[in-house]
């Protein structure tokens, strides 16, 4: 068993959309400053799942969420609860790229910008540090007040990385963050994450296994089952991936 | 095939423009050449006397129409934030068919309206600034930002609902609240169009006719010393359309320089209105910066 604390736990959590259920009775735990991966076949409502860890899945009409994510001990869903406050702990990057269409240095302050006032130098500050963070600092530090939509996707996505940052969360949701990414992108990502786990708690969507292998420490795999997506195991990435006895996993390993 | 038809069409619709524009320049070249730019720039319309100048008009349609966009623009923005916004994808369309249901009510039914219940009501309202009766530029001005807001409502929504949902879910997800995405991530880029819809519906309010003339008062030669003077407002006036759908133009049409004269108003309407139209459109084309 992992002796870190846990940081994140969800308990029996079912995500429903108003004619089915998408995700039933997944129970993890996550550990501290590790990544944790989860995998599993397209449509097994992963994506799902990782937008019911910040509650972005209130932000769909008919969307149901039962049972409870816990942050720290705490359940993200009682009474009292800020979600806005907790998108901002527990922050998240997507697929694609999303940049607003405004300069970079304006892209990375976005979010920490409505969170806090801060003066000139502390936002210069904070915008140098998260593009360190994301690696992206080098190439953008002559051009920070150019429009963000002209770097390349990778850039972009990074940018995002950067702007999550900013808002300094303790958790970071990934939706397979490299799979819009050419090969050498995918590589850079691949090495901040594994880097930001220093720092940061990172629960990872991937659906490339090499990617697991190379960045996860812990994995969990969702699969469907009865025409609902469920926690079919979890453990270290070995334990799981060398899984034999649960045949979708074992059809899984052996498409890719 | 295809390319050379569209260019054929193309072609036809700028030369019905063109043709509609120079039938309106050449039969108004009788009251440019007696009136030189007095026609425009002169507070004067004395048909007996044939001293034609349009200003005051010009002057009732600009401000009937500034009154309709102040209180229509407002409202109508909001009010596409709300539908576009906020509410569930399904109750938006039955909001939206209805509010285009509004746009197609014909402009009488409106100018009756006008004269049962607004006229009444601005002259009461106003009663401390003494208007000489409820047929004012303001009650003409009220009535179309009635008549405008299902077209700034509609236009905005479109500009609004056009801006991805992965660019909201992006500012959610870094914990900005609902109104805060909306403010700093969805109306910022919807600028364009936001603007269009003002445009557009500025060379809709030019132009409405019928419920304009019925609530406006129709006084000719009505211009302040102040262009900006708000009492001025609760003056009647005269609009060009007003002017144009009056009985005068059937008069007007035996006497070469007062049809040129009324041709004429018709064409400061066209331009006005085309211009409107036009920016509007080039407006929402421009790609973002």
């Amino acid at each position: 068993m992992d002796k870190r604390p846990h940081i994140l736990q969800t308990t029996e959590l079912c995500v429903t959309a108003t004619s089915r259920a998408l995700v039933r009775d997944v129970s993890l735990t996550i550990a501290e400053h590790q990544v944790f991966g989860l995998i599993g076949p397209s449509g097994a409502g992963k994506s799902t799942l990782l937008r019911a860890l910040n509650r972005l899945t209130d932000l769909v009409p008919g969307l149901k969420v039962t049972g409870d994510v816990q942050l720290h001990g705490q359940s993200i869903f009682k009474s009292g609860m800020d979600a806005n406050a907790l998108r901002a702990r527990v922050g998240m990057l997507f697929q694609q790229p999303v940049v607003f269409p405004a300069s970079i240095v304006d892209n990375v302050l976005f979010g920490a910008r409505r969170l806090q006032s801060l003066s000139k130098s502390a936002q210069t500050e904070l915008a140098e540090s998260a593009l360190q963070e994301a690696a992206l600092w080098s190439e953008v530090k002559d051009r920070l007040k150019t429009p963000a939509a002209k770097l390349s996707v990778g850039q972009q996505q990074r940018l995002c990385l950067a702007r999550t940052l900013a808002t300094k969360p303790e958790v970071i949701l990934m939706d397979e963050p490299t799979s819009a990414l050419d090969p050498r992108s995918t590589e850079a990502i691949e090495a901040l994450i594994k880097r930001l786990k220093s720092r940061h708690t990172i629960v990872l969507v991937t659906h490339n296994l090499r990617q697991a292998r190379n960045v996860a420490d812990h994995l969990a795999f969702i699969g469907v089952r009865d025409g609902v997506g469920q926690l079919l195991c979890s453990g270290s990435v070995d334990s799981v991936l060398g899984r034999t006895d649960v045949a979708e996993v074992d059809e899984y390993v052996c498409c890719q | 095939m295809t390319k050379t038809l569209s260019w054929i069409f193309s072609l036809l619709a700028v030369a019905t423009m063109g043709l509609l524009l120079a039938i309106f320049i050449w039969q108004s070249v009788p009251v440019w050449k007696h009136e030189g730019w007095g026609y425009l720039l002169e507070k004067k319309w004395y048909f007996r006397q044939h001293e034609f100048g349009v200003l005051p008009m010009v002057y009732g349609t600009l401000v009937v129409s500034f009154i309709a966009l102040v209180l229509a623009v407002p409202v109508g923005w909001g009010a596409a934030i709300f539908t576009s916004e906020y509410l569930p994808r399904r109750l938006r369309m039955a909001v939206k068919v209805l509010i285009e249901l509004l746009a197609g009510v014909p402009g009488v039914i409106y100018g009756l309206l006008g004269i049962l219940l607004l006229r009444d009501w601005v002259y009461d309202g106003f009663e401390k600034f003494e208007p000489l009766s409820g047929d004012t530029l303001l009650t003409a001005g009220i009535l179309l930002a009635v008549m405008i807001l299902p077209t700034v409502v509609t236009l905005s929504d479109d500009a609004l609902r056009s801006i991805p949902s992965a660019q909201r879910l992006a500012a959610r997800g870094l914990g900005l609240t609902r109104a805060e995405s909306i403010l700093f991530i969805v109306v910022p880029q919807a600028r364009r169009g936001l603007g269009a819809s003002v445009l557009l519906a500025l060379g809709r309010a030019m132009g409405e006719t019928t419920a304009v003339f019925l609530v406006v008062g129709r006084q000719d030669n009505n211009l302040p010393d102040n262009w900006f003077s708000l009492r001025a407002w609760l003056d009647s006036g005269q609009t060009i359309t007003s002017k144009l759908v009056s009985s005068e133009t059937n008069i007007a049409y035996g006497d070469a320089i007062h049809w040129g004269a009324i041709v004429g108003l018709g064409l400061i309407l066209l331009v006005m209105t085309g211009a409107a139209t036009l920016l509007g459109t080039a407006f929402t084309r421009k790609p973002h910066a």
